[in-house]
């Protein structure tokens, strides 16, 4: 459980960056939804795209275990947090999501 | 599956990849009037001054821990049929760069002035966003009884500018902090807290040296002024609550500094009720002058009756009467029938 709280902190610092400044602009659109804009671009993984070698390089050489920081239990608050964050990610099916189901796949191997 | 192990999956995922995702939107609104007041036999039709149709774009791309971001909206006005017209119908209403991350947000370019974001919002007498701003703003039409521009209190706020903005992150769970340097000198500071039903903002204004520039709002009006608005210093403070019954209450004090050493100062009240698609409220300004010699000027006051309708998402409808005294004598009356559609 201690690795979650270090992943919450993760993902919520990632959040906090994406609040609207401006009350008026989270107002819903007529023919936009909740959004109140029409998406003409949304692309996840740029980055990995533009640097497949690199991207596959660290896939490759880093495990979940390495990586996830020490820290204490995780809070309600900040669990939920996470996984309003989780949910995101797989109704958008995003590259995040596919590695997730990826490592699901792992696990089940592994043990 | 262990809600853990979800958690754990996706975060190491974030973690381990150099993670980028761009979004790009596009985004308007039209937003219309009819006016009528006292001071003209005519019906007037087009945007209130502050109430216009736009339509932008912006885009985001997510890096890691940090976010940049890029705007650009155009305002427009009624447009070419009004047969006073002799400039272009649109103004550049946002131009921008930005950067956010852990440590708040940066904003540098053309834009909304930090006083303005904080406030614009629940001026019409309800607790909805309006266009308007009919009563905060002291706005009742496009013109007052002597075609001044009847947005007084935006002297204690500036509007669109030239400006870098910093903006922290939230703390004590629902408080934001802003500052702004402005073209020319001028800086912003202010502090907002929107929480539980409550909302809190605090801001000050020194126009700088563009003070002494022609008044943005007054050329559009063509009863131009000394100094943006008159003012070289502003300062206020909102604050309201709405109860989970949908009464809301909000109140609003300014005061400003002018050009030729006078003051103003500015109050305003508001009870409101939202229930779903509707929302009625009563609100009152007053405004009040101090010349250099500390003479005081004519009181003035309007009374504004609101009723909003949100028949979908995206979809407002108002009606709006205001009533108009100075040093209590019944002076201004103004109708207004409108709505916006965003997209």
């Amino acid at each position: 459980m201690k690795h979650t709280l270090g992943i919450a902190i993760t993902l919520l610092t990632i959040s906090s960056a994406t609040l609207a400044d401006n009350e008026m602009e989270k107002e819903p659109g007529l023919f936009t939804g909740k959004k109140g804009a029409f998406t003409i671009l949304k692309t996840d993984n740029l980055t990995a795209e533009a640097q497949p070698q690199k991207h596959a390089e660290q896939q490759g050489n880093t495990s979940v275990e390495d990586i996830i920081p020490t820290a204490p239990a995780l809070s309600k608050k900040a669990e939920f947090a996470l996984f309003k964050k989780w949910k995101e990610h797989k109704e958008n099916n995003t590259a995040q999501y596919q590695e997730f189901l990826l490592w699901l796949e792992y696990k089940e191997i592994s043990h | 599956m262990k809600k853990t192990a979800l958690f754990l999956a996706i975060g190491s995922s974030l973690l381990v990849t150099n993670s980028a995702i761009a979004d790009v939107s596009v985004y308007g609104r039209i937003t219309y009037n009819m006016l009528k007041d006292d001071t003209s036999k005519d019906v007037y039709f087009g945007r209130h001054e502050f109430a216009e149709s736009n339509f932008g774009l912006k885009g985001t791309f997510d890096y890691g821990n940090v976010k940049f971001g890029a705007q650009l909206e155009v305002g427009l006005d009624e447009g070419v049929s009004n047969v006073l017209h002799t400039e272009g119908n649109s103004r550049t209403r946002i131009q921008e760069l930005s950067i956010a991350g852990d440590f708040g947000k940066v904003k540098l370019g053309t834009g909304a002035g930090i006083t303005w974001i904080i406030s614009d919002v629940d001026q019409s007498g309800t607790w909805w966003s309006d266009p308007l701003g009919m009563s905060q703003r002291f706005g009742a039409s496009r013109r007052g009884p002597a075609a001044e521009s009847q947005t007084p209190l935006v002297q204690a706020q500036s509007i669109f500018n030239e400006r870098i903005i910093y903006e922290s992150p939230t703390f004590l769970d629902g408080a934001k902090f802003y500052a702004q340097m402005s073209e020319a000198s001028g800086y912003e500071v202010a502090i907002k807290y929107v929480a539980n039903g409550w909302r809190v903002n605090i801001w000050n204004v020194d126009y700088g040296d563009v003070d002494r520039d022609d008044d943005p709002q007054a050329n559009i009006d063509e009863n131009a002024t000394a100094g943006f608005l008159g003012a070289t210093e502003g300062r206020g403070i909102l604050a309201g609550y709405k109860h989970s019954s949908g009464v809301n209450f909000t109140a609003t004090y300014g005061t400003a500094d002018q050009v030729d050493d006078s003051t103003r100062e500015y109050l305003n009240w508001k009870l409101g009720y939202t229930k779903d698609k509707h929302a009625v409220s009563i609100s009152m300004g007053n405004y009040s002058s101090e010349d250099a010699a500390g003479v005081s000027g004519a009181d003035h006051t309007r009374t504004t009756l609101a009723y909003n309708f949100k028949p979908l998402a995206g979809v407002q409808l108002w009606a709006q009467a205001t009533k108009g005294d100075t040093d209590d004598q019944e002076s201004f009356n103004a109708l207004v029938l409108g709505g916006l559609v965003k997209f």
